[in-house]
């Protein structure tokens, strides 16, 4: 059971201190000092460092990259460093062997290749391997072809093969569904989102002039090149735009010249690396941000901009397309070709200030759905149902896992108590006397016996919306004005 | 206390088509779409019950945009977790409570106006009405493949023991006076290719009694049929009807 935060009702029982005094294994690629952590490092560290908290002893197996200490404590987290980007894998795997008995979790992060750690433990320790995203793709733009073809090879099949049946953490609804289509994978694909830094109160004062601001790390496939080329169109028709680009990457000194060679010189500004104040005060004044990537595993820099009050525009690819509400955070393209002309909409829109101020809201409200205490929860009851799943001890109410049900209804005396009832991945947000249960796995039927089984007769019962599945049974926040069609299909109302 | 499966029933209309549905959304917008067009049109009230099967590919979310509810035509979403064709058919059957029901395929694949003489054929008192491929008057639109057509025609010369006098049980377009269907459900136990056997086999043995409409039967692409594991496995499956049954 996960109760999901911010100001709602207390709950007994948190899953973190289920996890207190467990002895969980972090294997990651990188740790979050390493000068290359990304987004991935971010998110399982935050998560880490809450589980240390809560008294959870986590120790994090990474590579030792030169100048690193070997071992040293992070925000609670023991870090140990040895090997490099591959021979890291085999150190892991003897490590693995060498701990029999002291492992009660693994949380094996993929980044593009998983760490197999099934393969080294015996069957009844649980294993969760975390997914942001499926990279059958990249590896040709990285390696050469015969390398690519390798690892395709392993990131499917034989992951597909060592993980059977092992639950997986998907960072998004996007991620799952490739996992499931490019990856053929068949266990339990559990979504638990990233969360986000504070949410100010209030938006910084605007630029009275159009302005875009990216933060961005400057690689090939964040695809700023593509922001380059439909900018042409975007500064004619824009008089006094600007567009500020924040941060640092191979690609730069080629994305400089490309925006010399468009005569962009006047609009676009390369800012390198800067610091967090800085990078928050460019942002704050920008009217808008784009995201041009081909695909990621969730948006982070957009949730970030949503954060500071301002919009996104971006591709409808994976990852990013969940990451932005349509209509009310932000807008998505179909065709890269008209993304230039998408721009000069959004920007004609939000110039006028009501509407401006409308989707500020819209964007505060937004980011304050992704909170890393609920998705440290979230995790927490992946690794507690993986438990059980090894053990053998779990009741299966479903076999296709990807469906789930909503169910609302007046918090029945000594709720409590039948509480325990609910798994470990089951959702609760209690509000205002109100309980709302996202049950993953479950079809309104199965949810419906759960429930007379807990003796609830639920007010409503209906399937979980694509956005349930990040925001928590508790849906969309009102602002963002995203209603449910449950009235019109008659089924849901008792 | 009332029993909390209660809630998952439906409020009655007219006419209820239970569309199953996994990972259809990229067919499911258009069938919809010329669904609700033919239906705006007719006499009785309908709900178009699209049935998720667990779909990743946010089939819920298209089917719910595609199309604009209205006074007769609306559309409901409900999900299924058990995975098969047959256990979504079910579960929308079940969960029913408006006189006619019945299902058709996703892809559309016989035509939407085969309903006005179905409902004509339900209102004289036809327990089931279903299209047949095979019937006399019905035709293929696009003609099926060899090995398909000789696969079938062994399946239809297995099935027609159990199931007299109709020539087609594999047709995905059936609908059913509620009360029997619900009926004959509850002594059904197979949710694979062979759920559309044993149904008709129950609504008979029920003393039902079924109407085949030849269709103009359009073969789609996109089938999730696979010729040798499902064959093989549908065939296994009338085996042990023949054995249950007979």
């Amino acid at each position: 059971m996960t109760p999901t935060a911010h100001g709602k009702d207390a709950l007994p029982g948190s899953l973190l201190e289920q996890l207190s005094d467990a002895r969980i294994l972090v294997l990651n690629w990188r740790d979050v000092r390493h000068p290359q952590a990304g987004g991935a490092e971010q998110y399982m560290h935050q998560i880490a460092c809450r589980w240390a908290a809560a008294g959870a002893q986590v120790t994090w197996l990474t590579a030792r990259h030169p100048g690193q200490p070997k071992q040293e404590t992070v925000d609670g987290i023991e870090i140990r460093r040895a090997g490099g980007p591959l021979t890291l894998y085999p150190r892991v795997a003897l490590r693995l062997m060498r701990s029999i008995g002291r492992i009660d979790y693994i949380v094996d992060c993929q980044n593009g290749i998983p760490f197999f750690s099934p393969l080294f433990v015996a069957p009844a320790v649980p294993v969760v391997q975390l997914v942001h995203h499926v990279h059958q793709d990249q590896f040709a733009t990285r390696f050469g072809p015969m390398l690519a073809a390798v690892g395709r090879f392993l990131e499917g099949r034989v992951a597909r093969r060592v993980y059977r049946g092992r639950p997986i953490a998907a960072v998004s609804p996007s991620t799952r569904h490739e996992l499931r289509r490019r990856l053929r994978f068949r266990g339990p694909i559990h979504v638990v989102p990233n969360g986000t830094g504070p949410v100010p109160a209030l938006r910084a004062l605007r630029d009275p002039n159009p302005a875009i601001t990216v933060v961005s790390r400057l690689v090939p496939h964040k695809r700023i090149n593509l922001l380059l080329a439909q900018l042409v169109a975007t500064a004619a028709a824009v008089p006094g735009l600007r567009v500020d680009i924040v941060g640092d990457g191979p690609e730069l000194p080629r994305l400089r010249q490309l925006a010399d060679d468009l005569a962009l010189g006047s609009v676009v500004t390369f800012h390198g690396y800067r610091s967090d104040t800085d990078r928050d005060e460019l942002l704050g004044r920008a009217w808008l941000t784009t995201v041009t990537s081909a695909a990621e595993g969730w948006g982070c820099s957009i949730i970030e901009a949503a954060a500071h009050g301002v919009p996104t525009l971006a591709m409808r690819v994976p990852g990013i397309r969940d990451s932005v509400v349509p209509e009310r955070t932000g807008w998505l393209v179909d065709d890269e070709a008209t993304f230039g002309a998408a721009m000069v909409t959004a920007l004609r829109d939000l110039a006028d200030a009501t509407r401006a101020r409308e989707i500020t809201d819209a964007c505060h409200a937004w980011a304050r759905c992704f909170d890393w205490d609920r998705s440290a929860e979230l995790l927490a009851g992946v690794l507690l149902d993986a438990a059980a799943r090894a053990t053998g001890h779990r009741r299966d109410r479903s076999t296709r896992s990807d469906i789930a049900a909503v169910a609302r209804f007046a918090r029945p005396e000594g709720w409590s108590e039948t509480a325990g009832e609910l798994r470990p991945i089951d959702q609760v947000v209690v509000e205002k006397g109100r309980v709302s249960l996202l049950l993953p796995g479950c079809d309104e039927v199965d949810a419906a016996v759960a429930l007379s089984r807990l003796g609830v007769t639920p007010a409503e019962i209906r399937l979980a919306e694509q956005y349930e599945l990040l925001t928590g049974p508790a849906g969309m926040p009102a602002v963002l004005g995203y209603g449910y069609a449950t009235t019109q299909d008659g089924s849901i109302a008792s | 206390m009332v029993p909390s499966t209660f809630v998952v029933l439906r409020s009655p209309v007219d006419l209820e088509v239970v569309i199953p549905a996994y990972n259809e959304s990229a067919r499911l917008p258009t069938t919809l779409q010329r669904s609700v067009e033919f239906l705006a049109d007719q006499p009785w009230r309908t709900r178009l019950v699209v049935v998720d099967n667990g779909s990743v590919d946010e089939t819920a979310a298209a089917a719910r945009a595609a199309v604009r509810p209205t006074d007769i035509v609306t559309v409901a979403v409900i999900g299924c977790s058990r995975a098969g064709k047959g256990a979504a058919v079910r579960r929308g059957l079940m969960t029913s409570t408006s006189p006619f029901v019945g299902f058709f395929d996703a892809d559309l694949a016989t035509p939407i106006e085969t309903l006005t003489e179905t409902v004509a054929a339900l209102q004289e008192g036809a327990t089931a009405v279903i299209g047949s491929r095979h019937a006399p008057g019905a035709s293929f639109v696009r003609s099926q493949p060899l090995g398909r057509r000789l696969g079938g025609a062994v399946f239809r010369a297995l099935t027609r023991p159990l199931v007299t006098g109709v020539h087609d049980t594999q047709c995905g377009f059936k609908f059913f006076q509620r009360d029997a269907v619900q009926a004959a459900i509850r002594r059904c136990h197979m949710t694979g290719f062979a759920f559309d056997v044993e149904l008709l086999a129950q609504i008979q043995h029920g003393g039902g009694r079924i109407v085949e409409l030849p269709v103009a039967w359009t073969d789609q692409t996109g089938s999730t049929f696979h010729p040798i594991r499902d064959g093989l496995t549908s065939f296994s499956a009338i085996l042990h009807l023949h054995w249950k049954i007979r």
